[in-house]
């Protein structure tokens, strides 16, 4: 459920509950000021009306004073007078009767006197002269009598009347307590609601954000392990959710980085070892050597090397692994050590022989040990002295610069490539070429011809044996620098793979 | 002919569907496209990135429907093969007991420098190299 329907449900039903409290008590006041109104206007009426009919019978009883005492021809007009007075009293008792059921006794008890009190009164004025009505005592005594039983009865039905309005009253004020008391526990209520949505609110909200700061909090001090622990389905539980999905895209980028700084750190420390290893261009007495080995960005498996043998005579070496990466480079290394071992130890050793046993070494860690599909081209040359080199190995065409003629002979290379087979002796056999005095022997790896251009050209042989002669007169470390300023001007400077070159001259 | 690109796999149904004898089977792999048609592996385009574990599965299971003692490889269409695909075609003859042709393109040094070279693999006669 999402966190506004949460809070709007929680509001919503604290506000329904308030508008009906509302409500009811609006309701209640208006019935209680109905019932008030009622009360109070039939309580008006019963004083008016008692009181209406209290001079009714005062106003008898005077008028039949005066009739009788000062005025005796004002009979005939007090009987008229008290016929209507006795149709008046009737008619305002008939309008108690009708306000309230409860002085229904009264007012026949009153009626009933009335009636006896009109008897009388209608006596006396019938009587003929003062002396009569001095003398009838006892009749006019009967009607004083009745005057008072009547004000007396009245006055017991306006008592009555207002003990029946003290009742109602009371019972008005009951009902104002208990609306006073259901007002105070509906309040109680409210207040009681209010804090239980606003505390489930707040802990709907609060709770899911301290754990997500919490979260945040340990992932900032680099825990990335660490996980928002929120389930709600609403926008805080999307937020965490998308949360822990950045934090594990952060932790795989550092893992990722860290795995690449570490393969950055192998790889540099293999070029390092790589070009650590390359042998100091040899002092030679009939020779003039240069060599140099650029590195592409991945380690490649280039190799070259010089070494002199125990019977004094100089060996060069060149190969390169398939492959690029760290495991060629180890090849190559491995390659390094084997090779420069059997030299080292030789004497009279022929290159055929260093290149059976170089592969029976490769074969074995290579392709049985590390179960690499990698092979390795190789050319051992083992020089003889007077310009004569005995080579065994397969590698690429070997180029020949003669002064003489000023020709580039190619000259191949015999054999197969090493870690391919276990026995390559039945391919392997020594050959030999001569250096005239001043010929150039070059010899380089694939990643020099495979230069490519722009349009995807490869710089290719025919194109190195032109360098060669166009720069044959330049010392071998000029003409080394000038193979691979002009390797680099064919690529632009982009190339993919070590490129190698080595250059041997016969001092003249 | 009829050819289509499979994207670094070879269509094993279609091969099994119709067979070796006299019909074409194609791996295709980067921009390499290799036909084998009756005992012809027919090489075209090049391969510099894929690895060799493809191409010598694919060799291999060729190798078994091919008839007859000899093999014919041609590579000369082919630009270019990486030093993976050198090693699977190098392993194709190691362990194929048949007799091998190499079709070379001599104008193109790599192939000359690269594949020559697989010809002194097997005993003489058993590889020859046609330029």
């Amino acid at each position: 459920m999402r966190l506004r329907t949460k809070m709007n449900l929680g509001f919503g039903f604290v506000i329904l509950f308030f508008i009906l409290f509302d409500g009811f008590f609006l309701l209640f006041l208006t019935q209680t000021k109905t019932v008030v109104t009622r009360l109070v206007d039939r309580q008006y009426g019963y004083s008016s009306g008692v009181n209406a009919i209290n001079e009714i019978v005062m106003r008898i009883h005077s008028d039949i004073w005066d009739a009788m005492l000062f005025d005796t021809n004002s009979r005939e007009r007090s009987v008229e007078a008290l016929n209507s007075l006795a149709k008046s009293f009737y008619a305002g008792a008939r309008e108690l009767r009708n306000l309230s059921e409860a002085n229904r006794a009264n007012l026949d008890k009153a009626e009933s006197i009335f009636r006896s009190y009109y008897l009388f009164g209608s006596r006396i004025l019938e009587m003929p002269d003062l002396e009569t009505f001095q003398a009838r005592t006892d009749e006019v005594g009967q009607f004083k009598k009745n005057k008072n039983l009547l004000i007396e009865v009245l006055g017991q039905v306006v008592e009555s009347s207002r003990s029946d309005f003290e009742k109602s009253l009371g019972s008005l004020n009951k009902r104002f307590s208990t609306a006073v008391a259901l007002s105070g526990a509906a309040t109680a209520f409210l207040v009681l609601a209010s804090l239980l949505v606003s505390l489930f609110v707040s802990r709907t909200l609060t709770r899911p954000i301290s754990s997500l700061e919490a979260t945040m909090k340990a992932v900032e001090a680099g825990d990335l392990d660490c996980e928002a622990a929120v389930s709600t389905k609403d926008e805080i539980g999307t937020l965490a959710r998308s949360f822990n999905d950045m934090t594990r895209q952060l932790k795989l980028s550092r893992d990722q980085m860290k795995d690449q700084e570490r393969l950055k750190k192998e790889m540099e420390i293999a070029v390092r070892i790589q070009t650590a290893l390359l042998p100091e261009n040899p002092a030679h007495a009939e020779l003039d050597i240069d060599a140099l080995m650029i590195p592409a960005e991945e380690v490649g498996g280039d190799y070259y090397d010089f070494c002199l043998d125990q019977a004094g005579d100089l060996w060069i070496s060149i190969g390169d692994v398939s492959g690029h990466g760290l495991t060629a480079g180890l090849i190559m290394m491995m390659a390094q050590t084997a090779h420069y071992d059997t030299v080292f130890k030789s004497r009279g050793t022929r290159p055929s022989e260093v290149i059976c046993s170089l592969n029976k070494v490769l074969n074995a860690n290579v392709a049985r040990r590390l179960k690499d599909h990698s092979f390795m081209t190789f050319t051992s040359l083992k020089y003889s002295g007077d310009g004569e080199f005995l080579f065994a190995g397969a590698h690429l065409d070997m180029l020949v610069h003669r002064k003489g003629t000023g020709r580039v002979d190619a000259i191949k290379t015999t054999g197969t490539f090493l870690s391919l087979i276990d026995d390559v002796s039945a391919c392997t056999r020594d050959e030999r070429f001569f250096l005239g005095k001043g010929d150039t022997l070059l010899l380089y790896t694939d990643g020099v011809i495979e230069a490519a251009d722009r349009e995807g050209r490869l710089l290719d042989v025919p194109n190195l044996c032109d360098m060669l002669a166009r720069h044959s007169g330049e010392s071998v470390s000029s003409l080394k620098e000038s193979i691979r300023e002009e390797t680099m001007k064919w690529c632009g400077g982009n190339y993919r793979d070590d490129m190698t070159i080595v250059v041997v001259r016969r001092k003249e | 002919m009829v050819r289509r690109k499979l994207p670094g796999r070879y269509d094993h149904r279609r091969r099994q569907k119709k067979g070796i004898g006299g019909a074409n089977v194609n791996y295709a792999v980067e921009q390499l496209n290799l036909e084998v048609s009756g005992n012809k592996f027919i090489f075209k385009g090049k391969i510099e990135r894929s690895d060799y574990t493809e191409l010598s599965k694919f060799l291999s299971d060729s190798e078994k429907s091919l008839e007859g003692q000899n093999v014919e490889f041609d590579f000369r269409a082919l630009e270019y093969l990486n030093s993976s695909g050198i090693r699977a075609v190098a392993v194709f003859f190691l362990e194929s007991s048949k007799k091998v042709t190499m079709k070379i393109n001599p104008e193109l040094t790599w192939q000359k420098v690269g594949l020559t070279p697989l010809a002194a693999i097997k005993p003489s006669g058993m590889i020859t190299v046609q330029v």
